[in-house]
Order: structure tokens, then sequence, then C-alpha cells
């Protein structure tokens, strides 16, 4: 019964806030409350990265017909069958490259470019790659819009990453491939860090860490805090 | 003369010929039924096969529609019947030919995003009523002339459904010649046709054939330039055909669906690859079928060197031994054969059931794989991994290959319902018996998050273990993983040390890391590849262990092995674990965790709503209270329930029995609804509609299907290597005794309703329709938790409520209506 119970209201509830949702309130109000509540208490820590998802207006980065939505707790349909990562995700993966200021940074998938603007925002040298051309225009478009003038842009195949601009201290990787590129790990300075998320685009990704160490490639499997921990029954 | 059936006016004569009446029927049924298939064609092109069921079992309350209004505005529609038949007959026709095409004027509609954008909604509403007309308007034709002609009902509904039959046979043969797209136009000529034989007198004559030749000429306009399905954008086709310099080679339809192959420079394959690895990885044509992923046309890849495979965890069977003869399973586009060979493999079985693609790569464009499987090492099998298997007296192999499992980023669970026969703890029992002395068998797995398909996997594997009697299990299973996949290995006999160490060697040279090796050191699980998920290493540990039932009882998801009965590898969501689990990952994710499992409790909370507003409506103008109301809702729900739980049994077995899912419906439906046809065309002309006749043949068929959930695998076991045309004829004698008695059952009820008054037809023929709809949904459900095994219990209790309430429904001595044989039939 209770399952039953569960069910009804999860199929009641479904859809509504998205059918009836609030009239939009200060957006600024509402970037501080994402922190707030979407990012501080799930344990993002670097207050370079919290002041910067703080910055970075994200409704200048989604579909006009969908910036009512822009602050939720969620990832956001951009088209091309491609999403805009939910806030948490890209504050996670940007906490986990460890980004300081003067450090230059390749994105493959520019989507878009709400990622790039939040490491533009912490005065890295951004760089950014996306295969798709009209992605590559709308992303390009949207971080000039929001003032993030200086990432550069490129419409090529990520694969390849862009070696002129190479090395690189991190690389973030939004683009869903089945493999890790050899050029991007070549690309990779010694001791830099690339992240990738995996996961299918509406849920919650998990995160995979690769670090050049020493001449040896270690990669690491993170599990956003929304996972864990399942409640056990005890034995 | 027809005498009125308990209506208070009389109603003319039918001025249509008797024959004309039949195949119109015919026609008409034969189109429906075909429609119903087409439009799962093109749904699961542009969507998947779970969004498509859902849209379908909502057209299909068009029938339950069309008796609720047939109840509400009956008498005028048969005052009118000679012109309201040809006109309904063209409506179906007609919006037969349109519903494609308006169905996609507001917008491309995204299952995927149904769960997250309101507006989604309004565009499945609107679905739902374009592609519910065809149903309505055919239905309302065919309820119709039931109530109407309810004297000749048993001929009548022998014509509906041996054209129902005639019309899944048909859908075969056209899915070869035609694209999907073009279908609809060419099947609204049949209702067109049916309009046409039951044309009207005056004075209407003159309209008619203006309005004919608009919904002719709107089935020509679709029959010769079609509307197009889009596959969603998250689906793999359309993402690759976003690739710049994308080309399409190739697209083709058959009853397995629709085939694309599409080039891009960006298309690499290299299925999570090494870290180690420098080089480019090949690029090369995808084959794709209804837009998901079937395989990568890589060819030999380049066989005389190393093989890209071998960089993968996939290489793991081949660092480990040196198989002389391979059996690839759901070999696709053939690359695990292509690596077979690279490693010397004498003899290699290819088994893919993907008959088309398989004439494609092997006969019109063989040079798109090097020609792989043409090689004389090389025998390419189109049949199902089942069949294949079922087969006695086949050779032994070394290695057996399965195929990867799940996909890259864990996927949206988009396949849960769909049965995995080839993944069953049966199956790996079949394989198993396959493998030579020195044998063993291989699968890959994408690693999901959270991780539940290796689980499945060990937890099947530790299941067969156990019923072969072997207690070490770690001496026979060996397991690799790198930063996106696991391979895992079963062998008959027990890894060597030497074995053991290539395992290691192939993991240091490739930064892997073993997951399963008898004797594993602390810490080797997580050398290059760290922190996989919490509790994994040791819910993997656990499950191999001395006690894996308390995990499989506590684990959050449902990690029992696949069974025969029960053949959802891909389903893992737990009932009672659903709120826990969206307390974990919120409302509006929890359905992409599996997303064809909540389409399917969707679709069962929206089709049970409907249906019972549908079969109430009616009572608002026949009555609440009636001698009979409750006797006939009992007899005609049992009848819905019990005849598509059958059906829906049937069909599952039958994939198993004869391989693949296209056929196995087309056999059921055509033999289940011919052989239906036959029962009812003998009830009418055999038998009276008595009380204690309806009462035994639904006792009869309960006992029947009971005997048939214990039986009938066993006799289909029997026949499993039998050739095609045997297996056919097999099916045929097994399914026509319990369909030609139920085919009885439905004529027979009508005919003694009628005897209490005809008020109560078109409302039970829509009781009917309305829980057979719902039911089918039900079905669904209770399978997943259950097993088919329950819902061909549930089809059993249905019929014997059917014969509980059959006394009910006329009075004790009920009088045959005029113009029926009398005659009596023996008892079943």
């Amino acid at each position: 019964m209770k399952t039953l119970t569960v069910l009804l209201t999860w199929l009641l509830g479904l859809n509504l806030p998205t059918v009836f949702a609030a009239a939009p309130k200060d957006l600024e109000t509402e970037r501080a409350q994402m922190v707030a509540q979407q990012l501080k208490p799930r344990g993002i820590r670097d207050e370079a990265v919290l002041a910067a998802m703080r910055r970075v207006p994200r409704h200048l980065f989604v579909p006009e017909d969908r910036q009512e939505q822009a602050y939720r707790d969620t990832p956001l349909p951009i088209g091309y069958g491609q999403t805009i990562s939910q806030p948490y995700i890209v504050a996670y993966m940007t906490e986990l490259i460890r980004p300081r200021a003067g450090m230059r940074i390749l994105e493959i998938g520019t989507g878009s470019g709400y990622q790039a603007a939040v490491l533009a925002e912490m005065a890295v040298e951004v760089f950014t790659v996306e295969i798709i051309e009209e992605l590559a225009r709308w992303g390009q478009a949207n971080l000039e819009r929001a003032g993030y003038r200086g990432v550069r842009v490129k419409r090529g195949d990520g694969y390849f990453g862009w070696s002129e601009q190479a090395p690189f201290d991190a690389v973030v990787v939004t683009a869903a491939a089945d493999h890790i590129p050899p050029p991007l790990l070549e690309q990779l300075k010694e001791g830099g860090r690339m992240v990738i998320p995996v996961g299918s685009p509406f849920l919650t990704q998990r995160l995979i860490l690769v670090r050049k160490e020493g001449g040896k490639i270690v990669t690491e499997s993170l599990l956003p805090v929304r996972f864990v921990p399942f409640t056990r029954e005890r034995p | 003369m027809n005498r009125p059936t308990g209506g208070e006016t009389a109603i003319p004569a039918s001025k249509t010929p008797a024959a004309a009446l039949l195949l119109s029927l015919a026609l008409t049924s034969a189109a429906v039924i075909a429609f119903q298939l087409v439009l799962m064609q093109l749904l699961s092109l542009s969507q998947w096969r779970h969004f498509a069921a859902m849209v379908i079992s909502m057209a299909l309350l068009g029938f339950g529609a069309a008796g609720t209004a047939l109840a509400l505005a009956g008498e005028s529609l048969k005052r009118g019947f000679n012109t309201a038949l040809p006109g309904l007959y063209l409506g179906c026709g007609a919006t037969m030919a349109a519903a494609t095409g308006l169905s996609g004027i507001f917008g491309d509609f995204d299952a995927f995003l149904l769960f997250f954008d309101g507006r989604q909604v309004a565009l499945l509403l609107f679905s739902y009523l374009v592609c519910c007309l065809p149903f309505f308007f055919g239905g309302l034709a065919i309820t119709l002339v039931f109530s109407r002609e309810v004297a000749r009902i048993g001929p009548l509904y022998g014509a509906n459904m041996a054209g129902s039959g005639l019309g899944a046979v048909l859908m075969l043969g056209l899915f070869w010649l035609l694209p999907a797209p073009r279908l609809p136009g060419l099947l609204a000529l049949l209702p067109l046709g049916s309009a046409w034989l039951t044309r009207p007198a005056a004075p209407v004559r003159r309209l008619f054939p203006a309005l004919w030749g608009i919904a002719l000429a709107a089935a020509a306009w679709s029959l010769i330039a079609p509307s197009d399905p889009q596959p969603s954008q998250y689906k793999a086709l359309h993402s690759a055909l976003q690739l710049p310099g994308a080309d399409l080679l190739h697209r083709a339809s058959s009853p397995f669906g629709r085939i694309d192959v599409v080039r891009a420079e960006a298309l690499r394959f290299a299925p999570s690859l090494s870290l180690r690895y420098g080089e480019t990885p090949p690029a090369a044509p995808v084959l794709f079928n209804n837009g998901d992923y079937l395989g990568t046309l890589l060819g030999r890849g380049a066989e005389a060197a190393n093989h890209i495979l071998d960089v993968t965890t996939r290489g793991l069977p081949y660092a480990v031994r040196r198989p002389d003869s391979v059996l690839v399973l759901e070999a696709a586009t053939g690359t695990d054969v292509s690596q077979a060979l690279a490693h010397g493999a004498a003899r290699i079985i290819a088994v893919e059931p993907h008959r088309q693609a398989n004439r494609l790569l092997r006969e019109h464009h063989p040079e798109w794989i090097d020609s792989l499987y043409l090689d004389p090492r090389v025998a390419l099998r189109s049949e199902s991994t089942r069949s294949y298997l079922g087969r006695r007296g086949q050779k032994t192999f070394d290695l057996i290959v399965l195929p990867v499992l799940g996909e890259f980023g864990g996927g949206a669970g988009t396949h849960a319902l769909q049965e995995q026969y080839h993944l069953t703890l049966e199956a790996f029992r079949a394989m198993w018996r396959h493998l030579g002395e020195n044998g063993m068998m291989a699968a890959t797995v994408w690693q999901d998050q959270p991780p539940r398909l290796a689980l499945k996997l060990a937890a099947t594997w530790r299941t067969l273990l156990d019923g072969e009697g072997i207690v070490h299990r770690s001496r026979h299973l060996a397991a690799v993983r790198s930063w996106g996949t696991m391979t895992f290995l079963l062998s008959r006999k027990p890894f060597t040390p030497d074995e053991r160490e290539r395992l290691r060697s192939f993991c240091r040279k490739l930064d892997f890391d073993p997951l399963l090796l008898e004797d594993l050191q602390p810490g080797e699980r997580s050398r290059y590849n760290r922190g996989h998920g919490g509790t994994f290493f040791a819910d993997l540990d656990r499950l191999l262990g001395d006690d894996p039932h308390s995990l499989l009882r506590r684990h959050p998801f449902d990690i029992r092995p696949a069974r025969d009965d029960r053949p959802f590898f891909f389903h893992f969501l737990k009932w009672e674990r659903i709120d826990e689990l969206r307390r974990s990952f919120g409302d509006r994710e929890l359905p992409y965790l599996e997303l064809g499992f909540f389409l399917g409790i969707v679709t069962f909370a929206q089709i049970l709503p409907a249906a019972l507003i549908l079969i109430l409506l009616p009572l608002t103008r026949i009555g609440w209270r009636g001698p009979r109301r409750r006797w006939t809702f009992l007899y005609f729900a049992g009848l819905g329930i019990g005849y598509i739980s059958f059906e829906i049994v049937l069909i599952q077995k039958l994939v198993l029995f004869l391989g693949e899912p296209i056929h196995a419906a087309a056999a059921v439906l055509a033999v289940l609804l011919i052989c239906s046809g036959a029962g009812s065309y003998y009830s009418s002309a055999r038998c009276s509609a008595t009380a204690p006749r309806l009462a035994a043949t639904g006792v009869f068929i309960a006992a029947l299907l009971i005997l048939y959930k214990l039986g009938l695998m066993p006799v289909l076991n029997l026949a499993m290597a039998w050739p095609p045309a045997a297996k056919i004829a097999a099916v045929f004698l097994v399914l026509a005794p319990p369909a030609f008695f139920m085919g009885m059952m439905f004529p027979l009820g009508l005919r003694r309703l009628a005897t209490a008054g005809a008020g109560h037809i078109p409302w039970a023929c829509g009781i009917d329709s309305c829980l057979s709809v719902t039911a089918a949904a039900l079905a669904t459900l209770i399978a997943l938790e259950a097993g088919f095994g329950a819902v061909m219990t549930m089809a059993a209790a249905a019929y014997a409520v059917a014969a509980l309430a059959a006394p009910q429904l006329g009075p004790p001595t009920a009088e045959p209506p005029a113009g029926v044989d009398s005659g009596d039939c023996p008892p079943p």
C-alpha cells in the first residue's frame, strides 16, 4: 500500500511543477539560493567555485523557453540531444580540476557554454571545442552575451583536442564518448587532471577523474553525493 | 427479417448483402490489426518500443470507446445502419491514412522528455487522439455490425477474427516490400474497400463517392509521399547524423525494423579503450536498427596486427587462452568475429537473429566488413541465440562470447521491459553445455551507476555453478575492469596459475585491474581504476560467497538471475524500494533509472481510469441497476482479460520457440485469431447459447490454460530443433484447441445476452475491449514481478469467472434468436 501511495504521489506530482511554474524570482537571489541549497549542503567547499557559480548567469545559457527553470536542481535539455548539466555537477567538476587563475583549461563539448563561463569567471584561460556547428555558434553567442569574450571557441572534432594551444593544466570532457581520446591525454600536463561525466542525460552523472602522475595514468570513479548512502537494512 | 432486439423502435433491415458485410468486416479487421503493427514499428523507430506500446495501448481504447459510443447513441446508428456503416469505414480509412502526418503538426514529441517537460504531456495526449481515431471508427463499425446483426454473430465474429489473423500475416510480407511510413496509406485502402462494399443507397448516393474519393486521395498521398518519422534526439542515429560530414550510406526497412548505415570521420570505434593506447582508433561506419546502435562496420579490424578490441577488457579471453573454436552470440556486425579471426580461431559460429542485417553484410555489401561473413572459417547463423543453443548435437566451443551488456554511461533503462532470452539462467545453462573441456564464456559489461549489471551477471553465474555442483567457484571465475568496462570469464575447468599470471600481465600492460581471481591480493582491484561504487566489491564477493541470498533480498535493486519465465535481465527496480530510490535520486530523475518500467506504470495508470470511465459511462444511458449488469460485466471482463493475457504469454513463449519477436507475434495472432474465428463460426452453426454450455466451455478453457501453463514449454522444447515449417505446424497444433474454444465464448455470450436485451450488447463489447487493453498493461507489470506463469494463471482465473457469470447472462432456458440454427454441438 505504501508503494502504491508513493507511486501515485509520484505520478500525480511529476509534471505539475513544470506545467504550473511559479513566477520568476529575482535571478540573483535564485543563484544565491542555488549555491546555498544545492551546492554547499552537498559538500562543495571551494570558495572560488562557489563565487563563480554565484556570479555566472546560468539562465543565459539555456534555451529562452526554459529560462525560468535555469536554477533548478536538474539538468535541462538544450536541443541536439544535449543537456546543460545540473548546477551541482558543474560545480563538482569544476572543484575536481582545481582551477586557479592563469591556468589553461581545455573543455571538450562546449554545449551551451555554461561550464566554460564558470571556468572563465575564475580567471583561467579557457579553450573549448564543439563538434556540432549549431551548438558551437549558440554556445559562443551565449558566452559573448554573458560577457565572457575571452573564452576561445573552436568548431571541430574534440577527439584531437587543441594541439596548437597544448599543454593544458586540466581537461573537462562534457561530450559523451565511450573512450578517452589519446590526444587529450597527450595534451594534459604532467600532474594535470581530466574529468569526464558519464551517465544518461537526465540522471545525476558519475564522474571519472583521470590523473597523470609520474608517467602513470590513474582513473577514479567518483560518486556524486546524491547516490550515497543507500540506507541498508542490517543483516 | 431481424426482430427488434431490445430497442423500442423497429430497426430497418440491412440492405447490405451478407457476403459483402462479412468481407467488409474482415477487410477492416485486417487493416486495424495491421495498422497496430505498423504504428508499433513507426513509434519504435522515432521513440522506443515501450513508448510505442504505451501509445498503442491508449489508442486501442478507441475500441472500448466505440462500445461506449454505441451504447450511448446506438439506436440512431442502428436506424441509420445502411449509411452509418460505410461512413464509419470511411472514417477509419481516412484517419488511418492521415494519422502519421497529423501526429507531428504541433511539434515532435519526445518520450525521453516526458517526465521532464510538461509540454510533452500535451503532445502525448494529441498523439493518443490521432492514433486512437482509426481504432475508434473501425471498432465502432465492427461493434455496430455485431450489435445490429446479433442473430448472425457467429459468422460475423468469425470474419472479424479471421480478418485480424490474416492482417497480422499480411504485415509480415508488407514490411519486406514497403518502407513502414508508406504502409498506413496502403492499409487505409482496406477500410475504404469496406466502405465501397457497403456503400449506401439514395439519398446520400451522390455525396458518398465524393467523400470516398477524398479519403482515397488522402490514402494515395500517404502512400506516395509519407511523412518520415524522425528519431528522437536522444537516439544514437540522431547524434550520428549531426556529426560533420555524416553520410547516410544505406536505409532499408523490414519486419526487423529500419536499418540505417552512417559514415562520419568522427565515428570512431574504441569502446572503453585502455588509456595506454596511443594510436588513433579506426573510424568506421555504424549500422543502426530503428535508430539504435547495432554495431560498427569494423571489418577485419587489423586482423594481422593487434586487434583494437585487444586493448579493451574484451581482449581478456584471448590474453588468457588461445581458443580454436569460438561461438559469438548476437554477433551484429561481427566485431567479435573479427577479433576471433585475428587470434587465429579455426572455427567461428556467429549467431545473429537480425536477418536483414545479415543479408546486407553477407550478400549486398560484404565489402563493408571486409567479407568477414564470407570467410571459410566463419559460419553465420540467422537465428536467435536460444534457437541455436536449443539444438541437440551441436559442437562444443573453446570460447562463447556474449554481446556487450548495457551501454556507455549506464543508459536510462529504455530496454527494461524487453525480454532477453539469451541472458536467462536457462540460456547460460545451455551455453555451459556447449563449452568444451577447456571452454569458457566471456561477458563484458559497461559500468553503470549504481552498479547492477555486473551484480546480476555474477548472481546468475553463481546460480549456474551451484546447479553444476561446482563448490570452488573462485577457481572458475575471472574478471578485469578498466575505467569503463568489466569483462567476466567463466571457465569449465579451473584457471591455472599460468593463466592467472597471463591475466595479471594483461592488466599491467593496459592499466586494467583484476576484479575476480582465485588468488586476488588486497589492493589489487584498485591499482589503476579506483572507487567503483561504495559496496560494489563487497557485494560481488558476497554474491559469490556462501550466502548470496541475504544480499539478493537486501539489495536496493533486483539483481536476481533472469529466468525464462521472467526474462527481463535489464529490469532492476524493486517495488518496495522505489520510495528509497526516490529519496536518493529525486522525483524527476527516478524514471530515468528505468524508463521502460516507468512507462509501463504510466501506461497502466492512464488506461485503468480511462477504461473505467468508458465502461461506466453507458450505464448513465442503460441504467445503473438491472438484473444482469454485474454478470454481463463479469462475463465480458473475464473474456477480455483472459484472452489477451493468454495471447501475451503465448507471444513471449513463442519468442523463445521461434526465435524472434516479430514472427512470434505474427504466428500467435494469426493462429489464435483464425482458430478463434473458426470456433466462432462453429458455435453459430452448431451450438445453442445455453447456460450449461457457456459455463462448461469456460471451465474447460480455464482448465486447458492451467494445463498449458504447466506443459506448454516442455512440449515446445521437444520441437525446438525442428525445421521452421515443422515448428510452425507445431505452433498451429498446440494453439488451435484453446483458440477454437475461446472463439466460441464471445459470440455465445452475446447471443445469450441478446435474449435478455440487446441494450447490453454494445456495453458488453466495450467491456471486453477496455479490459483487454487494461489487462495487457497489467500483464506486463505482473510478469516483471511474478513471471509469465502468473499471467497465465490470471488468464485461467478470468475464464473461470466468465464461466461462473455465464448462467446469469440470460434466462435459464434461453431461446436462440431468430435465424440461428439451434442444432447443438458436442460439449468440449
